[in-house]
Formats: structure tokens, C-alpha cells, sequence
């Protein structure tokens, strides 16, 4: 069994989950790819990934019902989200914030501003599970 | 009130293409439209999302295009 850390990217955009996986596969992370809420849901409970990179606008379930139903979850609730979104409002940070998402980023970023923040969620994960 | 819905002219007008391309690409999938009594439609808010994901997706190319050759 691979020891990497795994990651789950959940989006619809197929050129840009391709895009997005090769430079986390480049980083050392291993990937698993949901291109809907359900699908997402259901590779989490097959195989627990380590962090979870979420888009918002999903077919079949949202990103937020999707981190919601994670976030009351007992046996997911500290999986780190990170949110990666085209939505830019305040009310809609707002929003994923309340729904439980450990961050948020915006569309378009750049790769490294995501690489940062994997890193800096999975090392609060480390420390705040070292700490229980 | 802008519509929250919008027709293949709009999303023409929008994107400063064809209409003929908008079906196209609707057709092929590479859009996301839907039909309603045969007619192709798509959500504003959809529309937004999907500029931004191609807008993120020119930039990861042009990112990776500069990894690979080992720029700063």
C-alpha cells in the first residue's frame, strides 16, 4: 500500500482536473478524482483520502450540501476541505465557511497558492491530530 | 432585471462568437447548456463558473509549459 498522501479533487471540469492532478502527482500526492457531489461522497467512504479539494458548483449535489453532510459527519468531520471555486462573493465565502470548509480558494489561482495551502491544512490536520 | 437564463444569442453576444458555434460546442458538450423543448439554454451562473474554469485552465497550461522548461 502506498504511504503518499492522499488527496481527493472533486470538479466537473475534466481539462482542468487533469491539469490540477498532474501537478499534485508532481508534488507527491496521490489523487483520486470526483467529477460529481455523489461521486465525491462516495470515493470518500471507499477510501478515506487525507484532504479534500472541492469545487462548488457540482452536478447532482453541491459543493456545500457535499461538505456539509462531511462536516456532521463523525467519521469524516476532520478531513480538511478546501474549497476551490469561480464564486468570489463574500456571501458565497460565507457560506462554505458556515457549511465547515477549512479554506477557500479562488479561481484562478495559481498552482503554487494551492500546493501552499494543502501544505499548510495538512500539517494543522498533523498538529491538531497529534494534539487529541 | 438581468435574466438568470440565457439563449444561444446571448451566450454568442457574451463569448463574441458565432451563433452556429455556440450550438456546436453545445452539441459537442463543450459548453453548459441544456435544452428545453429543443432549444439549448444555459444558467448565468453556469456560464460565469465555466469562463472562470477555462480562464484557470489557460493558466495551469501556461504554469506546467514553464515548469517543464525549468523557469523561474
Amino acid at each position: 500500500m502506498s504511504d503518499k498522501t492522499k488527496l481527493l479533487l472533486v470538479d466537473d471540469e475534466s481539462d482542468l482536473v487533469q491539469l490540477v492532478c498532474l501537478r499534485l502527482n508532481t508534488a507527491g500526492y496521490e489523487v483520486a478524482v470526483a467529477y460529481d457531489g455523489q461521486e465525491a461522497l462516495d470515493r470518500v467512504k471507499q477510501s478515506r483520502p487525507d484532504l479534500i479539494i472541492l469545487d462548488l458548483m457540482l452536478p447532482k449535489m453541491d459543493g456545500y450540501k457535499v461538505c456539509r453532510l462531511l462536516k456532521f459527519d463523525e467519521r469524516y468531520q476532520k478531513i480538511p476541505v478546501l474549497i476551490f471555486t469561480a464564486r468570489a462573493q463574500a456571501e458565497d465565502i460565507k457560506l462554505a465557511m458556515d457549511c465547515g470548509a477549512d479554506a477557500y480558494l479562488t479561481k484562478p489561482f495559481e498552482a503554487r497558492v494551492l500546493l501552499a495551502k494543502i501544505k499548510e491544512l495538512l500539517d494543522t490536520a498533523k498538529t491538531a491530530g497529534k494534539k487529541d | 432585471m438581468e435574466s438568470d437564463i440565457l439563449t444561444v444569442r446571448q451566450v454568442a453576444e457574451l463569448l463574441h462568437l458565432h451563433a452556429m458555434t455556440v450550438y456546436r460546442l453545445s452539441k459537442e458538450g463543450k459548453l453548459p447548456g441544456f435544452k428545453v423543448g429543443g432549444r439549448w439554454r444555459f444558467r448565468r451562473d453556469a456560464m460565469e463558473s465555466w469562463m472562470v474554469d477555462r480562464a484557470q485552465v489557460a493558466k495551469l497550461e501556461a504554469e506546467n509549459l514553464r515548469f517543464q522548461r525549468g523557469d523561474p
